[in-house]
């Protein structure tokens, strides 16, 4: 149901403007500059990234079974553009007394959700075990950069352990009075501890009688309600805000494109870089418009000049249009594809924020 | 090393106080530097061979797995117990994690490597300036053409033991019949190896052998014994899908048996989840596939099912080999349903390239050598390129190696040996299949078998067995109603509230007395 609502409510933002994959690069998050356009045209900030693992297979069987049931319209034969149809609007609007939708949110906590659950997981893990001396638990986590979060916050933390967990109890407990009994009590289940380890997406979906897309779908909209609780009253919540610090959204960069920017930052030309990383010249220009996309510190100016940005920029407006040809064709032969991306990620970006 | 002085250790870095059978020949042997061909049975502890070898010698110990979720699963456990200088190698880390890695692989004991990743130049170089003290190559069986489980990579293993200055050799089978044993030996080149065989024949599990006509007959038979017995159980499937189903079904049909469901497509938190909820009794029944087991130390598995035929005798016996590790009395029931023949034959058939497959991969890579004549750098992209799964591509790269139509990722074109290349993977591809259909029969003709169970399934690997310790098996006259295995005491399942289930996990209230 979860899954249904949420490309329900794309498609009725998007009125069919855009053809049903939209919806699905808005849901995984993908890091292009037409998706992240997307998402503040339609308005569709909060839903960004918040299901990464979906399938395509299973987003199109979903398209169409809510295309069979007449909540979704197809309004074109040649191309797959939906409507939300009026039942379609109707059904949403009965779904929002059990579907939380306002969790949601997407553009802010997609790159942060999942790195501070496994933080938190595994942090109770370690110092449950610790403070039963025992020290053979097998960790549930095994990502080497939580991991290594975990073990530096260890070495602080060993002795005090009843004291920290204390803190955990009583943040995690006013966090989750936010939520609805049986959300926090989903969130409770999927906790390991001391020799007691947490249940799986699939466990809890049998449990809560949900099937394991919605289950996966609620679990992320929680974590993104309760990071929204922390951000909005940090000063109650100082070890939980403490989890979240070092998590930025530098994240929501890939890690090649990441490495890319350590180069350019050292100050490395774009073949040597290409050159250095066995890669085409072509990926570290998208490397670039990636960087250019989330870094509001980026230099813009190094690679397009104001007197081109703002060209490109009117060229966009008159066209209304993000369609690269369109304003190719439109602006000074000099302004390369690549500068036109640029532009456009970066005015993106501003505008994110 | 004096024998208590290797107990000693064995107390000290891994706290068990015995060997079991085999361990102690077979380290003591390998501390004096002799080579060593070991078979011992799954769940005879064949790992602590190489460990405490690899924490007792100089230099460093290094083991080629084609498993690689059983060398994170064992790198995991070993850093559990404080062995922390271990490393788990293979294709799936990211390049930047592995280069960090490359740059101190001195400092590490014990390096798990994958086969295909140890073919890499560029960390056969790295090793070969390394001292490297022990090679070992475990699942070995897998070097034998015969073998169920031949893995070509396996037989360039001589050749890059050569390249790290010939350390001693151990090599670890749980399933090895004397003529795999001689192609592991002769593949080597170790004509000296010492072999320490020991029978694999479990005395204190039972075999049991169950007909039926349609798979709506095995459900009853599922739940009824499983609403009798409150005991650990594994049920192995042959596909993800029906032990989801299963696991389901029989969940809705016993709900006071806790049951899950476990695979190779679950994510990684979610796997580790459900294994250390069954190593720690939180649940009762497993339904899994071939993915689930090894690596997993659960002594008091009373149970195992087979509800689908397993394709050879060999991943029977190892999947039946996990219950009962403790002696107690363990029972192995195969549901068998001609019916379901159709599918160990088409695992058969999917896991070699048909000549179709063979056809389109040929026309593919003469078109990539005519354009940028490489190809990619990454397997899953060759894979999803060439359309073949990743057992499929493997078989062939080697092949297309071996026969010079490819130089790691360089296509080299010749159009005459293309030719007789593609006869011979061809009549390969056909061969292959022969044997695995020959390996099917043999596993069917047990099962068909009138006269001892026991007898028949480990006559191929062994020219006797124990007397069974309990009851033999169906065609000896076993009966369910006399099987009486230990059950787990009745666990109360208290729902308690969100906040004391928190409570209880974060300690709170808890005075240190009651640690």
């Amino acid at each position: 149901m979860l899954v249904e609502g949420i490309i329900l409510k794309c498609s009725m933002n998007i009125q069919g403007e855009r053809t049903d994959s939209a919806i699905y690069h808005i849901l995984k998050g993908k890091r292009s500059i037409q998706t992240v356009q997307d998402i503040h045209l339609y308005q569709l900030e909060n839903f960004f990234g918040v299901y990464k693992s979906l399938k395509k297979q299973l987003f199109e069987r979903k398209i169409n079974e809510l295309n069979a049931k007449g909540f979704l319209q197809r309004i074109s034969t040649s191309e797959p553009l939906f409507k939300t149809s009026k039942a379609g609007v109707d059904w949403l609007d009965q779904s929002t007394v059990e579907i939380p939708y306002h969790y949601f949110a997407g553009l802010k906590y997609n790159g942060m959700a999942n790195s501070f659950f496994e933080r938190l997981t595994l942090l109770i893990q370690t110092l449950t075990n610790s403070y039963m001396k025992y020290y053979k638990f097998i960790p549930v986590i095994d990502t080497t950069s939580v991991e290594n979060w975990v073990k530096a916050l260890f070495l602080k933390a060993k002795s005090k352990e009843s004291y920290i967990l204390s803190t955990i109890f009583q943040e995690l407990e006013s966090l989750l009075h936010y939520l609805t009994d049986q959300e926090a009590e989903m969130f409770v289940d999927r906790l390991s501890g001391y020799k007691n380890y947490g249940m799986s997406i699939h466990q809890l979906a049998v449990k809560y009688e949900m099937t394991s897309e919605d289950t996966q779908l609620y679990f992320t909209g929680i974590i993104h309600r309760m990071l929204t609780m922390i951000e909005n009253a940090n000063s109650s919540f100082p070890f939980m805000s403490f989890i979240l610090k070092d998590i930025s959204n530098k994240h929501m960069i890939t890690n090649s494109a990441n490495s890319t920017y350590t180069f350019l930052k050292r100050g490395y030309s774009i073949d040597t870089i290409a050159q250095l990383r066995q890669l085409k010249n072509n990926t570290i220009y998208d490397h670039i418009v990636e960087i250019a996309l989330y870094d509001a510190n980026f230099p813009i100016h190094n690679y397009v000049s104001k007197e081109d940005q703002q060209k490109i920029m009117k060229a966009s407006s008159i066209t209304r249009s993000y369609k690269l040809k369109m304003i190719k064709q439109s602006v000074d032969e000099h302004i390369s594809y690549f500068q036109i991306r640029l532009v456009l990620a970066y005015a993106k970006n501003s505008l994110g924020r | 090393m004096s024998q208590p002085e290797l107990e000693n250790y064995l107390q000290t870095y891994f706290g068990y106080s015995t060997f079991r059978v085999g361990q102690k020949e077979i380290i003591q042997d390998i501390m004096e530097g002799r080579d060593v061909l070991g078979v011992l049975p799954t769940g005879s502890g064949k790992s602590i061979c190489y460990q405490l070898s690899a924490k007792l010698l100089d230099g460093i110990t290094i083991v080629v797995s084609p498993l690689i979720s059983l060398m994170i699963d064992q790198v995991k456990q070993l850093k559990a117990i404080n062995f922390k200088e271990v490393i788990a190698l293979n294709s799936f880390m990211e390049p930047m994690e592995r280069r960090k890695v490359y740059q101190k692989l001195h400092t590490y004991k014990l390096i798990y490597v994958s086969p295909e990743l140890l073919q890499k130049k560029e960390l056969q170089n790295i090793l070969s300036k390394l001292h490297i003290s022990l090679f070992v190559i475990d699942e070995a069986h897998c070097i034998s053409q015969w073998g169920y489980e031949f893995r070509p990579d396996y037989l360039k293993l001589n050749t890059i033991v050569e390249t790290l200055n010939n350390p001693t050799i151990l090599a670890l089978s749980a399933t090895a019949t004397s003529n795999v044993q001689r192609d592991i030996i002769d593949a080597m080149k170790r004509p000296a190896i010492i072999k320490h065989i020991y029978p694999m024949d479990r005395d204190n599990i039972a075999f049991c052998v169950e007909e039926v006509e349609t798979d709506n007959e095995k459900l009853p038979i599922l739940s009824n014994l499983l609403t009798n017995y409150r005991i650990p159980t594994l049920i192995y499937f042959s596909s993800r899908q029906t032990a989801e189903d299963i696991s389901k079904l029989l969940s809705d049909k016993i709900p006071f048996r806790r049951i899950a469901f476990y695979h190779g497509g679950m994510e990684q938190i979610d796997r580790i989840a459900i294994q250390q909820q069954f190593m720690n009794d939180q649940l009762d029944i497993i339904c899994c596939t071939s993915a689930f087991g090894m690596g997993i130390n659960k002594s008091n598995i009373r149970l195992v099912i087979h509800y689908h035929l397993p394709p050879q005798l060999e991943s029977f016996i190892q999947e039946v080999g996990r219950a009962g590790r403790d002696g107690e009395s363990s029972l192995s029931l195969l549901l068998f349903s001609k019916k379901d023949l159709y599918i160990p034959k088409r695992i058969i058939q999917s896991e070699l390239p048909s000549k179709q497959d063979l056809q389109s991969v040929f026309s593919h890579l003469l078109n990539i050598f005519n354009s940028s004549g490489k190809l990619p750098s990454n397997e899953q992209q060759v894979q999803n390129l060439l359309q073949l799964s990743e057992t499929q591509w493997r078989f062939l790269r080697f092949q297309l190696e071996k026969h010079g139509m490819i130089d790691e990722n360089t296509i080299l074109y010749e159009k005459e040996n293309w030719e007789k290349v593609f006869q011979k993977i061809n009549n390969l591809i056909f061969e292959r299949s022969l044997l695995k259909e020959n390996k099917l029969n043999e596993i069917i003709q047990w099962v068909h078998e009138k006269e001892c169970l026991r007898k028949h399934l480990y006559k191929s690997f062994q020219s006797s067995y124990q007397k069974p310790k309990f009851q033999c098996c169906s065609n000896c006259g076993f009966s369910i109603s006399e099987w009486e295995p230990l059950e787990i005491t009745n666990v109360k399942n208290v729902e308690l509230s969100w906040e004391n289930k928190l409570k209880k996990l974060l300690f709170i209230g808890v005075n240190d007395e009651a640690k």
